[in-house]
């Protein structure tokens, strides 16, 4: 009975941590993606080696993300993000800041899905 | 690859559900207590969607599993320090019969109705509600039953020929029985169709349980 009692208590502590580690990794992950989108929406021009920072950065996220988050809702951003790197390659700036705009928004939107607030939990 | 992906997160999940299952103790389906059997019915539904949908991070399927068997854990633990919160949790046992026969303000407490009562003395080898001393309803839903040794067991089985209030027609023919002879018979008694829970015939002997009071039994001379 004690061992049982011991076990739901490291497991309820272990599952407590990972909660707060997952809310942390995500928030951070998804605040660090807005704050890429505005260092690129602030530029006059659309910088191609900030663009491919951002999009190495994403790759790496999304491998660490897959664990907590349905894979479609990020395929969604990556694919989101190529589209803009290839409207920047094609030099076609106007495109690459209507869809940075969109995917600022889409990140916004996925924190909020995934944060640990009331509207979630109801 | 996905099939593969499908195997590997079934055959993890399940490992985790034995675990989990185990951790429930040993109870077979028909001993579950209510909370345990909600649990059991919303184990089966978390763990089946992560098994199929590839898709979604396995967390999604087994951290609402250890959830529910925490909760369960925790819940079975209160249960057995606090009587209140067991009673709470697992609801009480409650007397169906008694010395008076049927109770039936239990009866409509426990959402159950007379066919339900008999099918389930019949289920102890029982087949009049006479050769029951006392029935409980135990807070997994079994019936326990004393026997009463001094009522003699029926030689067939009895036929129901009122139902809370209602003639029941068919058995009524099946014994060549007139319903006028029915309503004579509960006319000399002083009661009415409408006050009967239960209405009983085996050869000449009637089985009458009224809604409120305690039964009689008695035999007729003339012809049902």
């Amino acid at each position: 009975m004690k061992s049982k009692l011991i076990i739901v208590i490291i497991v309820g502590a272990l599952m407590l941590a990972g909660g707060i580690f997952e809310l942390i990794y995500i928030n951070n992950a998804f605040e660090q993606l807005e704050e890429r989108v505005d260092e690129l929406l602030e530029d006059e021009q659309i910088d191609l080696q900030k663009i491919d920072e951002t999009r190495q950065w994403i790759e790496k996220k999304h491998k660490g993300l897959e664990f907590f988050i349905p894979h479609f809702e990020l395929n969604e951003v990556s694919v989101l993000y190529n589209e803009i790197t290839g409207a920047a390659l094609a030099g076609d700036d106007k495109a690459a800041i209507t869809l940075l705009h969109r995917l600022k928004e889409y990140s916004v939107r996925l924190n909020d899905v995934y944060s640990f607030r009331f509207q979630n939990i109801v | 690859m996905v099939m593969l992906v499908m195997i590997a997160r079934s055959l993890i999940i399940l490992l985790f559900l034995v675990i989990g299952l185990r951790f429930m103790g040993k109870r077979t389906i028909g001993e579950f207590q209510p909370f345990e059997f909600v649990i059991v019915l919303a184990v089966a539904e978390l763990a089946s969607t992560p098994m199929q949908d590839v898709s979604t991070p396995i967390l999604y399927g087994l951290i609402p599993l250890f959830t529910v068997f925490i909760a369960h854990y925790i819940m079975t633990h209160i249960s057995t320090k606090c009587i209140k919160f067991r009673k709470f949790v697992n609801g009480q046992p409650m007397i169906i019969i008694d010395g008076n026969g049927i109770n039936y303000e239990i009866l409509k407490k426990l959402n159950l109705n007379v066919n339900d009562i008999l099918e389930m003395i019949r289920g102890q080898g029982y087949f009049s509600i006479e050769e029951v001393s006392y029935a409980v309803i135990e807070t997994n839903g079994k019936l326990s039953v004393l026997s009463n040794d001094t009522a003699e067991p029926p030689r067939t089985v009895p036929a129901t020929l009122i139902v809370e209030g209602k003639i029941m027609g068919e058995n009524l023919a099946m014994i060549n029985g007139k319903k006028e002879n029915l309503e004579r018979i509960i006319r000399d008694r002083k009661l009415n169709v409408k006050d009967i829970l239960l209405l009983t015939a085996e050869s000449k002997k009637i089985f009458i349980q009224p809604k409120y009071g305690k039964y009689v039994t008695f035999e007729v001379t003339h012809e049902i």
